[in-house]
């Protein structure tokens, strides 16, 4: 698990690098909202089967702080870039491609999925 | 003592009195407090860009959420896709703050955020009514 974590932030991180100066930041974030949504997922899919009352939206803030806080922690906190990039440097392009398709099909998933029975449950 | 590496003299030997004076010493030179300036205004940035980044994740958790135990509607919606376009770096920072910050003057103003009064302005209904597929 945490080895696809990594590979997502190495990614996002290689993704926002032309775009900007500070890309742990914005691969940190989209990394703690990518968990976030997975955690929801799952409660989503457990409420299908098993329902039972949750508490009110001000409940998830230190979820996701907490989240924001690990990932901080781990990547942005004196975290050397170079070992992701020598880990996944000599990726084939073709691997390579098909793996940002399914980090941003997953991403697009886990946002809908509990989006989707938010509104038809 | 380090050699002073601004153009003027002068200034070094003034701001190494000021400096002497304060207690600090002679080896502070004036281009060392500039660069330590720069440093700090770097960091800043960089701290402002982390904080601003962090709290629109804590607001699109937090409308991602309320979707999912409410439904969705015009105003929870507007929130998520704020939070999204907050990721696009410059460009998107000014949209999405400009939108919450609007949309807290808003509710505070009106009490309903702008979803709200565009769900309202459009369907005619109570702008904080959740939208069902089925029942519209």
């Amino acid at each position: 698990m945490t080895n696809l974590f990594d590979y997502i932030f190495y990614r996002v991180y290689k993704a926002y690098q032309k775009r900007d100066d500070t890309p742990a930041v914005y691969a940190s974030g989209v990394l703690s909202v990518m968990q976030f949504f997975i955690l929801l997922s799952v409660l989503a899919i457990i409420r299908l089967v098993v329902d039972f009352p949750i508490p009110q939206k001000y409940f998830v803030i230190p979820i996701i702080i907490l989240l924001i806080g690990i990932n901080w922690y781990k990547y942005e906190r004196d975290f050397d870039f170079k070992k992701l990039e020598s880990k996944w440097e000599e990726e084939n392009v073709n691997q390579r491609k098909w793996r940002g398709w399914l980090i941003v099909i997953c991403l697009i998933i886990v946002v809908l999925f509990p989006i989707l029975v938010g509104v038809f449950k | 003592m380090e050699q002073c590496r601004c153009r003027n003299s002068l200034c070094c030997t003034a701001a190494g009195g000021v400096i002497s004076s304060f207690g600090l010493g002679t080896d502070v030179t004036l281009y060392q407090i500039s660069k330590g300036i720069v440093k700090a205004s770097e960091v800043a940035k960089v701290g402002a860009k982390s904080f601003g980044t962090k709290l629109g994740i804590v607001g699109l958790a937090v409308s991602g959420y309320n979707i999912y135990d409410k439904g969705l509607n015009t105003s929870r919606t507007l929130d998520l896709v704020m939070g999204g376009v907050a990721f696009i770096p410059v460009v998107g920072w000014g949209i999405s703050g400009a939108y919450f910050v609007g949309n807290l003057i808003t509710i505070g103003v009106t009490g309903q955020s702008i979803g709200d009064h565009i769900q309202n302005s459009i369907t005619g209904q109570d702008g904080t009514k959740s939208w069902k597929p089925w029942n519209n």
